[in-house]
């Protein structure tokens, strides 16, 4: 028994110098050239399919057949996951195939995994394998429409591809100058051309808001102080003119003044018309309108105009500032102290109250 | 801070304070004697070596250890006890009334006119002197306690009620007031200042308080500032369109002497600190930093403040 168990030392001493020999001599080809073994490719896989498979078990996945959904997704992919993914019409640019292991084509990997599993793996990305995580931590409700995106990609042709991304919902318009241009291909598919038809009520309305709060919001994006990943990469795309260009044609373009149409709420809108114009000493809640209109007085261009937003878009922003994860320019730490003495049903309130007015409205 | 004010209990500027300092004294007094008496015992039970009768013994301890010290604080309570009706007296019908609420942390102050209506301000009490003055304290959020260790004696600020309090200032000058109750974070920096004057001085002090703020056309400028970067949405300038109700009203903020509640000397130097290090100064502070304001729109914005006179 102890002789045994000496040979076994001795036999794990000897394997453990082996091992340190081949570590620092670096005779390991680290090169990702000749791809890995079929052996390594099959362990590598299936752990990680093991591992997105356990973790990923608790997420609640939401309904994604929200309208505009995949064409949110689909831009956001464009802009995050094509350079190496490819996508309808774009085949795998040359560089990200040269990658060990290769960046699947999705619209045929998505599927081999369910919602929760690509929500998971888009969120935390996979190590080893060239997969990034999202461009930050704090918004995971963006990740959803790129997963409804993946579930609708098998079915897209390149025509389609290109109206998701390049579009605005109307149509791919001719675009003249550089900023148009520009305009089309980063904003259009979300915003809309004019930033005023947003694709789905997670976004919003850009047309007529303030110049300086619209430069200050890309310029946090750039900066990595407003948290999105989404908006982060494409901001870190401008250059500061391209940036005061970009405020300054959204802020000029007109606002979309028809009614909305969806269903309103009398009694929550009234609750945050009184909230917005008033505050509430007790609780003290200063109001809205001295900072984002509308009143008498024509609020800071510092601060974003908020009638007219999208309800959804609004109190998402209020819950995000509340937990301290929208981040934005220097004028955001203002809204951390309102926004955390604000309940739920105060933050729906208010929401409604701004969605229900239209931009032009003064009061 | 302006330490030529008086924050003590002992340098007295009131009736209360006087008597308080005299129990003071009175007690301190006492407290020798009991000590004397009873240590003086002891030390003599260690080192005397003679016997003593049984009977000499029981009398010195009795005596030394129950009979002196009852006697003692039976007469300082009764002295003490003495003073509290007229403590308690509400002042005269027709003295002047004043309403404080404590507010997590700061001081909104409210003079009732005699024809019934309110003149506000905010973290400064004048008061004129040798006339007593009627307190009504309440509280907006947790409990508080209203101070003036000059002027007399402390009493809670309860939420949901209303505590009364008279003071009767005997000497003009500068006090401070603080929050005698620990009331969260920015506790120690909710202070006040009082202003103890003659009665004309008093008087034109509150005639200006119940107008409105003068408006110039340098002030216009500092205004419009005021009201676009949405200081308005938390407090109110008579005279003009801001009318926040969440923070102290600062109609007359330029004649105050002090700035944060209390916690600086209201100078252009340090209202500008305060605008952009707002929670550097007052940790904990409700108002919100606004580190945005550019150097200029800092000095526009104190020109404009220090201008509400």
């Amino acid at each position: 028994m102890k002789r045994r168990l000496k040979e076994l030392a001795i036999l794990l001493t000897g394997l453990g110098i082996l091992g340190v020999i081949v570590l620092v001599s670096g005779i390991v080809p680290i090169k990702a050239s000749s791809g890995h073994w079929p052996i390594t490719r099959w362990i590598l896989d299936f752990a990680s399919n093991r591992s997105v498979g356990l973790h990923s078990s608790r997420i609640e996945v939401p309904p994604l057949d929200e309208p505009g959904m995949i064409r949110l997704g689909a831009a956001t992919f464009d802009s995050n996951c094509r350079w190496c993914h490819g996508a309808p019409g774009f085949s795998q640019p040359p560089v990200a195939a040269q990658m060990t292991p290769h960046p699947p084509e999705l619209s045929e990997a998505a599927g081999s995994w369910d919602d929760a599993e690509l929500f998971y793996i888009i969120q935390h990305g996979i190590k080893f394998a060239g997969m990034p995580a999202w461009p930050t931590q704090k918004r995971n409700e963006e990740i959803w429409p790129v997963v409804a995106f993946l579930r609708a990609l098998p079915h897209l042709d390149a025509g389609q591809y290109l109206d998701f991304t390049q579009g605005d919902g109307v149509g791919i318009h001719a675009a003249e100058t550089p900023i148009d241009r520009q305009v089309q291909s980063l904003c259009a598919a979300c915003h809309g051309t004019t930033g005023s038809k947003p694709t789905n009520d997670r976004v919003p309305v850009l047309a007529s808001q303030s110049r300086v709060y619209l430069k200050r919001s890309l310029q946090s994006f750039r900066d990595g102080n407003r948290y999105s990943g989404v908006m982060m990469p494409i901001a870190h795309r401008l250059t500061s003119q391209q940036i005061d260009k970009m405020a300054s044609y959204f802020a000029e373009q007109p606002r979309d003044t028809s009614p909305p149409t969806d269903s309103r709420d009398e009694g929550l809108i009234e609750r945050g018309r009184v909230l917005a114009h008033h505050g509430d000493q007790a609780a003290k809640i200063p109001s809205c309108i001295d900072c984002h209109g509308p009143g008498e007085n024509a609020p800071s261009d510092e601060y974003p105009r908020l009638a007219g937003q999208p309800a959804r878009y609004l109190q998402r922003q209020l819950e995000l500032i509340a937990q301290g994860n929208r981040g934005g320019s220097d004028n955001a730490s203002i809204m951390h102290p309102i926004a955390n003495k604000l309940d739920k049903s105060e933050r729906r309130a208010l929401a409604a109250f701004y969605a229900s007015i239209s931009g032009s409205d003064t009061e | 801070m302006n330490i030529s004010a008086s924050q003590s209990a002992l340098d007295f500027a009131g009736k209360g304070a006087e008597r308080i300092a005299e129990l003071f004294y009175w007690m301190t007094g006492g407290a020798i004697v009991i000590w004397i008496v009873v240590i003086g015992l002891a030390v003599y039970a260690v080192m005397s070596r003679r016997a003593h009768p049984v009977r000499m013994t029981h009398w010195l301890v009795i005596g030394g250890g129950a009979v002196i010290p009852t006697i003692t604080l039976t007469a300082l309570l009764s002295y003490g006890l003495a003073m509290l009706p007229e403590l308690q007296e509400p002042a005269p019908k027709g003295s002047t009334t004043i309403e404080v609420a404590g507010v997590r942390w700061w001081w909104r102050v409210n003079y009732l006119d005699p024809s019934g209506g309110r003149i506000v301000t905010a973290n400064e009490i004048y008061l004129p002197v040798d006339q007593p003055v009627e307190f009504k304290l309440t509280s907006e959020d947790v409990i508080h306690s209203f101070w003036i260790p000059s002027l007399g004696g402390k009493i809670d600020m309860v939420p949901g009620r209303t505590n009364r309090l008279k003071l009767h200032p005997t000497r003009e000058g500068v006090f401070h007031g603080v929050c005698a109750e620990f009331c969260g974070e920015a506790h120690a920096q909710m202070r006040f200042r009082v202003v103890v004057t003659d009665q004309n001085a008093f008087d034109e002090w509150l005639e200006t308080q119940s107008q409105a703020s003068k408006s110039s056309s340098e002030m216009a400028e500092g205004e419009a500032m005021f009201l676009s970067r949405g200081c308005s949405a938390c407090h109110t300038i008579r005279g003009t369109s801001a009318d926040g109700m969440v923070g102290p009203d600062l109609t007359h903020f330029g004649s105050r002497l002090s700035i944060a509640a209390g916690v600086l000397d209201n100078t252009p130097q340090n209202l500008a600190r305060w605008l952009v290090d707002t929670h550097g100064v007052k940790p904990g502070v409700e108002m919100p930093a606004f580190e945005s304001l550019s150097g200029e729109e800092v000095d526009t914005l104190v020109r404009y403040l220090g201008a509400l006179q």
